[in-house]
């Protein structure tokens, strides 16, 4: 093996052929990835997501996840508790944060934010709340 | 446990200092005299409270081997998230700085390389 002042850089150029060969297949899952950045409120199925990548269910999230780590749905849910989390930083009440993120129900939302971040919605935002009077 | 600090470690703490702020843009946020060292440490203007970057002074010697080793074969020794690797690389190619690796796609992600004129090669990554 030789190393020189270009190896890094092979190495990525030889790792990404090896792993994404179709560019064309990445272009349409980042597609999808940013929609869901985007779309996070709304409704989104698997079979829609999947449909705007122009793949089955199947193959769709197995090529979301080889390339983000996580499933489509798991990817959805994490955007959403990021922007949870910053509304109930923000003041925002729980029931609203809930809507704004795209949870038909409380429960749904608290048990799910829970889940992810270890603590309750009102918890978090009391220890945000808590942080900035420090 | 919380991360609060990442080293980086420097040939020399004043040009760092002036590299990592007159040139990327971080905000110098701690400076104290320790004989001829400082602890010096740096934050980005977007992460004011975040994690600090220590500038820290290559005073020992494996060290300086470890780090020639990876910049010689042009690998960062630490990776900063921006929203727009195309963007950051024009504006610092602006201002001079050199880059190992141009933009290139890898799968979800984009990723540059470029030298910290410190000794260091710095990913720039965006998801």
């Amino acid at each position: 093996m030789t190393i020189n002042n270009d190896y890094y850089r092979q190495e990525v150029l030889r790792i990404r052929a090896a792993l994404y060969p179709d560019p064309l297949l990445v272009e349409r899952v980042t597609g999808v990835a940013r929609l869901i950045e985007r779309d996070y409120p709304a409704r989104l199925g698997l079979k829609d997501l999947a449909g705007k990548a122009f793949l089955s269910r199947f193959h769709f999230v197995r090529v979301f996840r080889k390339m983000y780590g996580r499933t489509p749905g798991q990817y959805l849910s994490s955007v959403r508790m990021a922007e949870a989390k910053r509304l109930l930083a923000s003041g925002t009440g729980v029931k609203e944060v809930c809507e704004a993120v795209g949870f038909e129900s409380v429960a749904s939302f608290s048990t799910l934010f829970r889940r992810m971040t270890g603590v309750s919605p009102a918890a978090y935002q009391r220890s945000q709340k808590h942080r900035r009077s420090v | 446990m919380k991360v609060r600090l990442l080293s980086v470690m420097v040939k020399n703490q004043d040009q760092a200092l002036d590299f990592y702020t007159n040139v990327l843009g971080f905000i110098k946020k701690t400076e104290i005299p320790m004989g001829e060292m400082k602890w010096l440490t740096v934050v980005p203007p977007e992460e004011p409270d975040g994690p600090e970057i220590v500038l820290e002074p290559l005073g020992f010697a494996p060290a300086a081997v470890f780090q020639q080793s990876l910049f010689d074969a042009g690998i960062p020794a630490v990776a900063f998230l921006v929203t727009d690797v195309q963007k950051e690389y024009e504006r610092l190619g602006e201002r001079g700085v050199n880059f190992s690796m141009k933009p290139t796609a890898m799968g979800a992600v984009t990723l540059a390389v470029f030298d910290d004129t410190c000794g260091n090669r710095i990913q720039l990554y965006q998801v």
